[in-house]
């Protein structure tokens, strides 16, 4: 028995829900929260206006003023600074081993994030000594770890009885006699330590001494990690993520080799919980983006959640909305040039596939090679994109909207024909374009699920049913054969595959607008279709962003930019540094104005 | 910006005021002002900038007093609820009849234009649910869907006018004072509510950037009145003086003519875009307008429950006059004429009391 309550309840007035603003700043059309109080200026004084009632000077804008992201966490920002700058300024390492702790705690941005380990021991000496064992989970050995460097400091090493016997260097023995690494280095100040440390080394500090020990532990997953299958390129790195989360991790660690990427780990649903991994850079995505994604997933109660597609319907702003609010990618080097724009990855274990947040429709239409081509190719490939993005969803539309309702659009030429090829086929327009898209519909979801090597059979019989048999038999029109081949090619092209299957999708809609009421129907319909999609939000980041509403417009959205242009970090995402590089990045060109003024900005 | 509140930048804010006030120039703007101005009528658009300009400074200056509060509470703050509601009455008048008056002369042009056999009542209902859906979805929604379909309105309405050139006959604009300088002055007065919506700046206020105010409401005006002055001009120019004054609606016989070669013919089907999409922003602003000052005068703070009802009304009005003459003759009987002084007296009665009341206040 239906409840009918819940159907009526659609009919019925609903008070809006208020959700957590996340972004509020950076976009065209903030309102800034240091606007006057809303009382009326009746009785006052008017604005911009001094006493004697003439009109104020405009005041300048101040160069290098502080933006609303930079006033609400300059606390962050501080931190951050200070961290850049004794990285920067090679300051040496502390005598006191508490002291190197603190500060590549600092730096390394522990206990939040959780691929750093600092693990402390005891050196096997009378009396002991304490030590500091400094590492990245994930791309380091372990077992290397345990029998080279922690066994013999800790049991094997018979520090104690030599201790005892002479006064003796503790660093220098444990450097010349205790460690079997194949190469060991001697680290001075936190910049080197921190870079071998990011390089997958394992960093010893020894209490009492300003000096570390750089031992060789490098492990990066390479080789065993398979192409990408979804989102090939030509140019560009051909490995994909796995099935392992730690692995994932250390791949995207591989092409972001800085301390400031963090990972959290958060525990999602409620019976079978998972293990989720945030992943960001805590000096550039904005902390409240940060802690939306982490409240999301950690509030979400579910029995059972594996994959990223059911993670994604969990965490998405608006479920009834044609358009998917994540980005999915199964390539690294993509969810890094992601996090270095300020957004946050999410990774699930056991799940070859990282969802972005927030992704915008000018994300998704973009493929990872448009930036490893030269601009001008890169720009042509993306418009090709978009003429394709129209005829997935619009062509079969167009088709019935003339062949129906108006036949004088086209010219004369055309027009006959196409009616000449019409003129034996039984159906109308409408049944004709069903009958062919539900065909590829069917012939596409039987490729997916037929085993591989039978796969060129349904080609061949798609191909032969399709392509000849129907229009021999007078059922469509070999005009449809080539709309619908077309439309089949642009569905295709789209980069991302939960966008193509909203796309494929919505061009049912459309064929039935088209049907009812011609291109005006069409048209109504990419109208309500646009006003749907201004008002979408992905974790707070209005989806057509920067188009609508309109905001800063970096190189980098629908055409594609030359690299050195692209100067700045996508404003919508409130990052916190804006600037991505100096004005002047290709120094070489202007050898004698290295030091130049647009560092500093 | 999940944010109740919604906001408006100053592009999307001046996208929608101009396509509220020039929506006219796609539908039949300009049949009543040709028969006024003769050859010169193409002064009249540009006598009445001025008269809009005024207008708009005249508001801006209210708004300005009262920043962030809509018309309708500073009409209640200034005049009281008794006769604040006279005001708030005209409101709604102005916007459920652009409304009403759009969506009929929209659905007669798609009848008259592509849609022979198919009865005006179901080009109406496409209509209305296209913009219903939208206004529904909040001023945001309408706002940036107008900014992201800007371009493609620009582009199309100025390729019509670049595509006519070949057409232009200047001997048309001779004698160069039409009707004489008086003639021409009375009927750009007489046309002067071509403006009127710029009320829809009282209305949008709160969500606006308020030290944009008076920039916002000036560029609208002008470039609305660019369009409006540039689509007197080119019917004249092509069909010159007075056949032109036969044309109902004559941008689309202005598409109609243009020819590009022997495959380039018909185009009028380039131009649907920007007449079905432009004529569903207005019918959106005139919902929301509409749905919003229910609101406010009913003291409510969510519009949304008035825009279905708001819908039914444009609906009525449309269904009111009984041929696509009439709508023209209705458009230009209650909004074209004079209805831009009688906004101009109610902000001049609110400014007066705002006036007295300061005085007093400054002598208490």
């Amino acid at each position: 028995m239906p409840n009918w309550k819940n159907y009526a309840s659609l009919f019925l007035y609903h008070r809006p829900r208020e959700q957590p603003s996340v972004f509020a700043s950076g976009l065209e059309d903030h309102i800034s929260d240091e606007q006057p109080a809303e009382t009326p200026r009746l009785f006052r004084r008017q604005k911009g206006k001094t006493s004697s009632g003439r009109r104020k000077p405009r005041r300048p804008r101040q160069v290098g003023a502080k933006t609303a992201i930079e006033k609400k966490f300059h606390l962050e920002l501080a931190a951050d600074q200070a961290i850049d700058r004794l990285l920067s300024d090679k300051t040496g390492l502390a005598y006191s081993l508490n002291d190197n702790r603190e500060v590549l705690a600092k730096i390394f941005r522990v206990p939040k994030n959780k691929d750093t380990v600092l693990r402390s021991l005891s050196l096997a000496s009378d009396p002991p000594v304490k030590a500091l064992l400094v590492f990245i989970d994930g791309i380091t050995d372990s077992l290397l770890q345990n029998l080279a460097i922690l066994q013999p400091l800790m049991l094997l090493s018979g520090l104690r009885e030599q201790a005892g016997k002479q006064n003796q260097n503790i660093f220098e023995l444990v450097k010349e006699a205790l460690l079997p690494n194949n190469q060991i280095a001697v680290v001075t100040n936190f910049n080197k330590a921190v870079e071998d440390i990011l390089n997958g080394n394992s960093v010893l500090f020894i209490d009492g001494y300003n000096q570390a020990l750089s031992l060789e532990t490098r492990n990066w997953p390479n080789r065993g990690v398979s192409p990408p299958q979804i989102e090939a390129v030509i140019r560009g790195p051909q490995e994909a993520f796995t099935e392992q989360l730690r692995i994932n991790i250390a791949l995207v660690r591989k092409t972001i080799r800085q301390a400031s990427l963090v990972t959290e780990f958060v525990q999602t649903g409620a019976t079978a919980t998972l293990q989720c991994a945030v992943t960001y850079m805590d000096d550039l995505a904005n902390p409240e983006l940060v802690q939306e994604v982490k409240r999301r997933l950690g509030s979400i109660k579910a029995d059972f959640i594996q994959e990223t597609g059911m993670l994604e319907q969990m965490i998405e702003d608006a479920p009834f909305y044609p358009a998917p609010q994540v980005l999915v990618s199964e390539r690294p080097d993509r969810v890094a040039a992601a996090l270095m724009e300020g957004k946050v990855a999410v990774f699930i274990n056991g799940n070859p596939f990282a969802v972005i947040v927030p992704a915008t429709f000018f994300t998704l239409m973009q493929s990872p090679e448009d930036a490893y081509v030269r601009w001008p190719f890169g720009t042509f490939t993306r418009l090709i994109r978009y003429a394709a993005l129209f005829l997935a969803l619009l062509l079969p539309a167009h088709y019935v909207a003339i062949v129906a309702f108006h036949q004088e659009f086209i010219p004369t030429d055309l027009l006959l024909a196409i009616t000449g090829a019409r003129e034996r086929v039984p159906f109308p327009s409408i049944v004709e374009v069903l009958i062919m898209e539900l065909s590829f519909v069917l012939l596409r979801e039987a490729g997916l699920r037929i085993p591989g090597t039978v796969g060129t059979t349904l080609g061949i019989v798609g191909a032969l049913i399709l392509g000849q048999a129907a229009v021999a038999a007078n059922i469509v029109s070999p005009i449809l054969i080539i709309v619908v081949a077309v439309t089949a090619i642009g569905t295709f092209t789209i980069p991302d595959y939960t966008f193509s299957l909203s796309i494929r999708v919505l061009r049912f809609a459309y064929i039935l607008l088209a049907t009812v009421m011609g291109l005006l129907g069409i048209l109504v319909g990419v109208f309500i279709h646009l006003g749907l999609l201004v008002s979408l939000k992905s974790f707070g980041v209005p989806f057509m962003a920067p188009v609508a509403p309109v905001t800063r417009k970096g190189y980098d959205y629908f055409l594609r930019g030359q690299v050195w242009q692209q100067e700045k970090r996508p404003d919508y995402l409130d990052p916190l540094k804006i600037r991505r590089q100096p004005l002047i990045s290709r120094r070489w060109l202007y050898p004698h104005r290295a030091e130049d003024k647009s560092d500093k900005s | 910006m999940s944010q109740q509140k919604p906001v408006v930048g100053e592009s999307e804010a001046v996208t929608l005021l101009l396509t509220f006030l020039s929506y006219k120039v796609f539908l039949a703007y300009g049949v009543f002002i040709y028969s006024e101005g003769l050859n010169a009528s193409w002064i009249i658009p540009l006598i009445n900038t001025l008269l809009g300009l005024l207008g708009v400074l005249l508001l801006i200056s209210l708004l300005s007093k009262f920043p962030g509060q809509d018309l309708v509470k500073i009409g209640e703050v200034l005049s009281g609820p008794y006769l604040n509601m006279l005001f708030v009455l005209f409101y709604l008048f102005i916007f459920l009849l652009s409304g009403g008056l759009v969506l009929r002369l929209a659905a007669e042009r798609m009848a008259v234009g592509f849609f022979v056999d198919t009865p005006i009542s179901l080009t109406t209902f496409f209509f209305i649910a296209g913009a219903l859906v939208v206004s529904y979805l909040g001023l945001e929604a309408v706002a940036r869907t107008a900014r992201f379909l800007l371009g493609i309105l620009i582009i199309t309405a100025m390729a019509m006018v670049i595509f006519t050139i070949p057409f232009w006959q200047f001997h048309a604009l001779y004698p160069l004072w039409g009707s004489g300088p008086w003639g021409l002055l009375k009927g750009a007065i007489k046309n002067s509510g071509d403006y009127v919506q710029i009320l829809f700046l009282g209305v949008i206020y709160p969500f606006i950037p308020r030290d944009r105010l008076k920039a916002i409401g000036i560029k609208s005006v002008l470039f609305a009145s660019f369009f409006m002055f540039l689509y007197i001009l080119v019917p004249l120019l092509i069909f010159t003086y007075p056949s032109v004054t036969e044309l109902a609606m004559p941008s689309i016989e202005m598409a109609r003519i243009i020819n590009l070669g022997r495959f380039g013919q018909r185009l009028e089907v380039i131009f649907l875009p920007v007449w079905v999409f432009s004529n569903l922003i207005t019918l959106s602003i005139a919902l929301y307008a509409s749905a919003a000052v229910f609101a406010r005068a009913f003291k409510l703070n969510d519009y949304r429950p008035f825009v279905l009802s708001s819908a039914v009304f444009i609906l009525v009005i449309a269904s009111l006059p009984e041929n696509v003459s009439q709508a023209i003759y209705y458009h230009y009987k209650y909004l074209t004429q004079y209805s831009l002084s009688a906004l101009a007296l109610i902000l001049l009665i609110l400014h007066s009391v705002a006036w007295i009341r300061g005085k007093e206040e400054s002598k208490g």
